[in-house]
């Protein structure tokens, strides 16, 4: 590497090596919706996020926790025509009511993006 | 010659193959295939399909592949949601025996379900103290569950086949059904602290929760038209050594009245205490799930799973019965990988407390694997995951790299090992899997399997981006998968080839 000292700075001699910006992982859809509670009113209630990572999609974490509980280790990743996802199922559990669940995606440069519902249930049955 | 493992997604097989197909450093894994899961050619399936916001007027429903011989170009049309409602009243009779004190008609708030046999179809909701509930389903044949709770005094009701095409009113009407009074003792003493609930073993509707009675008595009423019942007697506080009663009685459909007792044998309580040690040898910290589950108890009826959680220190205790006990050590998941759930068995005498010897956690075991696809090229962009069998079924997953390679840490214990390619030319397969005590290579062959692909729809709109899970009949999972932005879904399986 050669690199000429001159009054404004440092002259780089090399050819230029172009970095791509990385794309952060987007959220694009979910169920229950972002703005919407998750009711717990079955047995056994099911929960997805569908991503789109431009550049980075073979590399996707998800991390599913529930807010002073701790992580959920059950999800399921998912894809389907170029796009993404994880899915977890989580039984009524009393616990639960009035938390949040949340679900935050990570490529591996460490950008993310991340979706939460607050947890509503419903009944003792 | 080498071996290289072939898996479907019900079993798997080993078949020999050139070298050439094979790195160098593969391993013969010899997992044992389940006898039920495999030849799966006679089966039916259903595609599940939920929904996401992208298109929120639409609930997850279920559409059926009786009978359809070619699975390419599915054309599914997504049923409209409509909403059942009505009110819901019932003839409660008073809690005497004088049977000239009248009873009256009450607005019934309850548990209202309408379920769709075969399908996910189907909601859950309560009605209000003046009895008017609405629940919002896809168009289709339901069966309505009502289970009251107030008044408690009223039998649970089912109304099956309501054709639910458009938007309608269903009123109900609950009679007073039949009582079914009881006792749960416990050795010489009436049993307290405990609740009974009464099922409807075909459909699995509930009865409301009944408290015992400090004489250890029930009173449950029940519909006259339902023979086929389990009764339930289950603790109120979740750490107390009370077992749980599951019977399945067959009621004569001619008697007034039904009585029912157990005695579930004496609870003599045992404290059990222990500590746990992380497989390099020091306390283990984190917290994790210490779950002890009764394989035979030694002086009881019924069931009984304990739960309780280690402090900083490793240390743990509960109070058990005595019997022989399952004991589950699970980890909090993702906190440190190189810990696996692990499990001992515990034998508990009577009137003897038990001070455990330290117990080990068993260390993860690094798995690596090469993955070829049907062509015998490494296949990358392959998601590999495990979902253990036991413990809390944690899914642990990883994906190919551009030389077919993945590596990642797992339990050593049984899982179902799912392989999910990205391209179009390979099926997704899934076969059980132990991963070996010693770090080991293993060999992946995908499969081509058939072809299953079409597209969501509604009316004359496509739905995007909705979670789709293919099921066989006895509702066992198959695979999932995503439609994307035109509501097509496209993926392979080698099920019925």
């Amino acid at each position: 590497m050669f690199c000429l000292l001159t009054q404004t700075g440092c002259l780089y001699m090399q050819p230029l090596e172009i970095e791509e910006p990385n794309m952060p992982p987007v959220i694009l859809h979910s169920d229950p919706a972002e703005t919407d509670f998750l009711l717990l009113n079955n047995d056994s209630t099911t929960v997805f996020v569908v991503v789109q990572d431009e550049n980075d999609p073979e590399n996707i974490e998800f991390h599913w926790w529930i807010s002073g509980i701790g992580p959920i280790g059950t999800a399921e990743p998912l894809t389907g025509n170029g796009y993404i996802g994880s899915k977890l199922q989580l039984p009524h559990t009393p616990s639960w009511n009035g938390r949040t669940l949340n679900c935050a995606v990570y490529d591996s440069f460490y950008a993310s993006a991340e979706r939460s519902w607050f947890i509503q249930l419903e009944g003792d049955f | 010659m080498r071996f290289v493992l072939t898996v479907g997604i019900f079993g798997l097989s080993l078949s020999s193959c050139s070298e050439s197909t094979l790195a160098d450093k593969g391993e013969l894994f010899d997992t044992a295939m389940e006898p039920n899961m495999a030849n799966s050619n006679q089966r039916s399936f259903r595609i599940d399909v939920y929904p996401s916001d992208a298109f929120p007027s639409l609930l997850p429903q279920s559409y059926q592949l009786d009978g359809i011989s070619e699975y390419v170009g599915l054309d599914i049309e997504l049923n409209q949601t409509v909403t059942l409602s009505g009110v819901i009243q019932g003839y409660e009779v008073n809690p005497t025996s004088d049977i000239l004190v009248p009873g009256q008609v009450q607005f019934v708030e309850g548990r209202v379900e309408l379920r769709q046999a075969n399908s996910i179809a189907g909601n859950v909701g309560y009605s209000r103290p003046d009895g008017t509930y609405e629940l919002q389903v896809p168009t289709g044949e339901y069966d309505l569950l009502v289970s009251p709770i107030f008044p408690s005094n009223l039998p649970f009701h089912i109304s099956e086949s309501i054709q639910v095409e458009d938007s309608i009113d269903f009123d109900v009407e609950i009679d007073p059904g039949r009582p079914l009074f009881g006792s749960v003792q416990s050795g010489e003493e009436p049993l307290t602290g405990a609740m009974v609930q009464v099922f409807d073993v075909q459909t699995n509707t509930p009865s409301a929760q009944f408290n015992l009675t400090d004489d250890g008595e029930f009173r449950v009423r029940l519909p006259k038209d339902r023979n086929d019942l389990r009764i339930e007697v289950f603790r109120l506080a979740s750490d107390a050594p009370i077992p749980t009663i599951i019977e399945e009685v067959q009621l004569n459909t001619d008697s007034s009245y039904l009585e029912w007792s157990t005695d579930i044998g004496p609870l003599n309580e045992v404290k059990v205490s222990g500590r746990l040690k992380h497989p390099s040898g020091g306390m283990y910290q984190e917290r994790a799930l210490i779950r002890f589950e009764a394989i035979e108890l030694q002086q009881n009826l019924g069931e009984l799973t304990i739960e309780t959680n280690n402090d900083t220190n490793g240390t743990f205790r509960a109070d058990l019965l005595p019997g022989r006990w399952s004991v589950s050590i699970i980890p909090p998941f993702g906190e440190d990988t190189s810990v696996a759930p692990t499990e001992i068995e515990l034998i508990v005498d009577e009137n003897n407390d038990i001070q455990m010897e330290d117990v080990f956690l068993n260390a993860s075991v690094r798995v690596t694997g090469n993955v070829v696809d049907p062509q015998g090229l490494p296949a990358s962009g392959v998601i590999f995951s495990c979902k253990e069998e036991g413990f809390d079924q944690h899914v642990y997953s990883t994906s190919t790299d551009t030389e077919g390679q993945f590596s990642l840490e797992l339990p050593p214990s049984p899982c179902l090992a799912t392989l999910t390619p990205i391209s179009g030319n390979a099926a997704i397969q899934s076969f059980y899997f132990t991963a070996p005590s010693e770090e080991q290579l293993i060999e992946l062959r995908l499969e081509s399997g058939k072809e299953i692909s079409g597209s969501l729809r509604f009316e004359n709109a496509i739905v995007p981006f909705a979670l789709i899970e293919i099921r066989d009949d006895e509702n066992n999972l198959l695979a999932s998968t995503l439609s994307d932005n035109d509501g097509r879904f496209n993926l392979r399986l080698d099920f019925y080839e």
